[in-house]
Order: C-alpha cells, then sequence, then structure tokens
C-alpha cells in the first residue's frame, strides 16, 4: 500500500535523511525505518564520539569513519551535522570520495539533521535520496535550505493534520515523505527505549 | 501572527497549516490571498442582500474557487506541487496518510470512495524493479533482535527468537 515503504524495502544503496527539530522523533523514526523496511542487513554507526553500541541489537556496530563501514551494511549517523557539517567536502575530499562509491559498496547512509542548511549538499546530489520530514517549528524554518523549505511547510501540514485524524497512533510517530506523497505514522522498533534517543548523555565532547 | 519566512510561497504554505486549526476550507487556505478576499466580499454582499444560498450564486461561487485554484495551479514553481493542486482540481486526496503498527498499514483520512479499508497484512513482497538487495534474501522472515548482555535496562540476556511473517501474499491494490 504504501509507495515509501515498498521503495525502502527494496533500496540496496543511497541517502535516507529525517530532518526535523529538536525531540520530534528523528532518531526513532529513522531506526524504526530500518526494522521495518530492512531488518536484516547490519547496520553500523558512525560517530567520533563514544557511546554505548550494546543497548542496540546485536547486529548494529560502531564505526569511527567512511573507511570502516563494511560492504552491504547501512550507516547510521545521529546529526549529520556533527560528523559531515555543511561545506566539509570543500575542505576535506573523503565525504565526495566516500559517496561516489557507496552504490558500488551497496551502502545506504541513513541520517538525522536539524536542519538541512548544516548537513553537506554533497549528500543530496547524484544520490538516490530519500527524504523524511518530521516537524520543524517555524524559527527553524527561517534557516532551512530554500530547496527544502516548501517541502518541509507541506510536512509540518499534513503532520498536523495527520494528528488531529488518527489520534491512536503517538504524535511523534508522523513523518512526511514529499517524493511520495505519503505521510506515514511509524512505530518504534520493539526494542526502542529512552535510553537510545538519549546516546550521548554521558559522551564527553571531542 | 508572526512571521518567519522570507519568501511569499512558504508563507502561503504556513499560512495552510495555521488554517488546518480554524474551519477554513482547503481550496481558501491554497488559494491566492488576494483572490480569497475578493470571494469573501461577494460572498458578503450576496449574503447582504439575501441571495447566499441561491443556487446560482454558489454554482458561480464554486465556479469562482475553481478558476481561482486553477490560477494557482499555472504559477506553480514546483513540478511535484503542480501535481499537488491538480489533485485538489480532481476532489482525490494529494497526500496518502498511513497508520503503520509493524504488521499491517492502514490508511487514514481521505476520501471514502478511495480508501481500501482492510488493513493490508505484511508478507513475501515484490522488490521494487531496477533495484536489488545486498546479501539480503528476499524470503528472509523478521527476525527479532538479539543484544549483547544486558537488554532494556536488565542483566538478563535476550534469547534470540524468531518471527515468522504472515504467509498471507501482499495483493497489489
Amino acid at each position: 500500500m504504501s509507495k515509501t515503504l515498498e521503495y525502502l524495502r527494496g533500496m540496496e544503496h543511497g541517502i535516507i535523511a529525517v530532518s526535523g527539530s529538536g525531540k520530534t522523533g528523528k532518531s526513532g523514526t529513522l531506526h524504526g525505518l530500518l526494522a521495518l523496511c530492512q531488518p536484516d542487513r547490519p547496520v553500523c554507526m558512525m560517530d567520533p564520539m563514544d557511546f554505548d553500541i550494546s543497548i542496540f541489537p546485536d547486529h548494529y556496530s560502531k564505526v569511527t569513519k567512511a573507511s570502516e563501514v563494511p560492504v552491504g551494511s547501512i550507516c547510521v549517523i545521529e546529526d549529520v551535522s556533527r560528523v559531515f557539517n555543511a561545506r566539509s567536502s570543500s575542505k576535506d575530499p573523503t565525504l565526495s570520495k566516500w559517496l561516489g562509491i557507496i552504490s558500488h559498496r551497496s551502502n545506504i547512509v541513513a541520517f538525522t539533521v536539524q536542519n538541512f542548511s548544516e548537513c553537506d549538499i554533497s549528500f543530496m546530489r547524484s544520490q538516490d535520496v530519500v527524504v523524511a520530514h518530521k516537524t520543524m517549528h517555524g524559527a527553524d524554518m527561517k534557516y532551512e535550505r530554500q530547496e527544502h523549505r516548501v517541502d518541509q511547510a507541506f510536512a509540518n501540514f499534513y503532520i498536523d493534520k495527520a494528528q488531529h485524524i488518527d489520534d491512536s497512533m503517538d504524535p511523534r510517530s508522523w513523518t512526511f515523505f514529499p517524493r511520495f506523497n505519503e505521510t506515514i505514522g511509524l512505530p518504534l522498533p520493539d526494542w526502542w527505549d529512552d535510553r537510545h534517543s538519549k546516546i550521548f548523555r554521558e559522551a564527553k565532547l571531542c | 501572527m508572526l512571521n518567519f519566512t522570507s519568501d511569499e510561497e512558504t508563507d502561503r504554505l504556513l499560512s495552510a497549516r495555521a488554517a488546518s486549526s480554524v474551519p477554513l476550507p482547503p481550496e481558501i487556505s491554497f488559494c491566492n490571498p488576494r483572490d480569497a478576499r475578493i470571494l469573501f466580499r461577494r460572498r458578503a454582499y450576496y449574503g447582504m442582500l439575501g441571495v447566499a444560498d441561491h443556487p446560482l450564486v454558489r454554482f458561480l461561487e464554486g465556479f469562482e474557487i475553481d478558476r481561482s485554484m486553477a490560477s494557482e495551479v499555472s504559477k506553480a514553481r514546483y513540478l511535484d506541487r503542480l501535481s499537488h493542486y491538480s489533485a485538489w482540481l480532481g476532489r482525490s486526496e494529494p497526500v496518502e496518510t498511513i497508520a503503520v503498527d509493524g504488521k499491517t498499514e492502514r490508511r487514514v483520512g481521505g476520501l471514502p470512495s478511495s480508501i481500501h479499508t482492510t488493513p493490508v497484512p505484511y508478507g513475501r513482497r515484490q522488490a521494487a524493479s531496477n533495484t536489488g538487495r545486498a546479501g539480503v534474501g528476499a524470503d528472509a522472515p523478521a527476525r527479532r533482535p538479539s543484544f549483547r548482555g544486558r537488554a532494556n535496562g536488565t542483566d538478563a540476556a535476550v534469547e534470540d527468537t524468531e518471527e515468522g511473517v504472515s504467509e498471507t501474499l501482499f495483493e497489489d491494490l
């Protein structure tokens, strides 16, 4: 029934980007999508900061840089602006080189970001991109990239509408996919709890 | 209402969001504000004359709404927004709203004639064309993940159990 979920189930390589203001359910939605659509693929979480990987399922692993991402796996980046900030590709060619080969290595790069203006534009170019919008506050909208602002405005409208239509779903479960024109209420993974949304609570900045 | 946007189109779309909380029909929300103003004034004028509910007046009003929405379609900057407005003109939902609980999908809201209300169970689905699955069998059953050591805050290890998916084949609608 859902064109979005059908497409994501068959996705071999590409980008999945989840954007929205803080505490709108981006991480839960991202991991929920992967658990629903790609349950059997290994997942590696890329981050230079230390966090407890044992709270995630066994098929999750931790890496610190792009060269460590295994073939065929899904690379999850929580808040991509901390790992690859905007314009990082102009100073360091690593990102461009990596994105140039993710199709060869059958990798999906899935990340969350609060605002696409903080995200390097290389992610959105020349890749098979599926964007998922959560709610974005009006003040954050002011700084959003022009090319995403209209879709984000639609997302706010349709998520608000969905929350009123169906109050049986958690309000933060709704996500708008502009590419497929669908607003979907997604469940959290079975293993999800509050620890997974605050994995850097005890981390030290590096 | 404070305006946080810098361009007219986004401002209009944000107004549409705000309008979801007031009883404005969506065609008015998406109209050019100038057209909406004329429409409301005309409606007030006919109301003053006591003919607001006359069939001819209502017919002309509907005609006016269609005209102004068609005008917006022709000015749409993005092809996907064009399809959105065209969907409005076709009286169908431009955006599907789907609730997923992990086992089934169901459509919520929308027009009754276009809804498939029977929950669709998950089953074996065909992969989309021109895409492959790296190292994954298309028929592999869903597997509850296992955890290293502690799980859910307890010290007990969780047994790795497998849950099979429904054998019901997904039927294309």
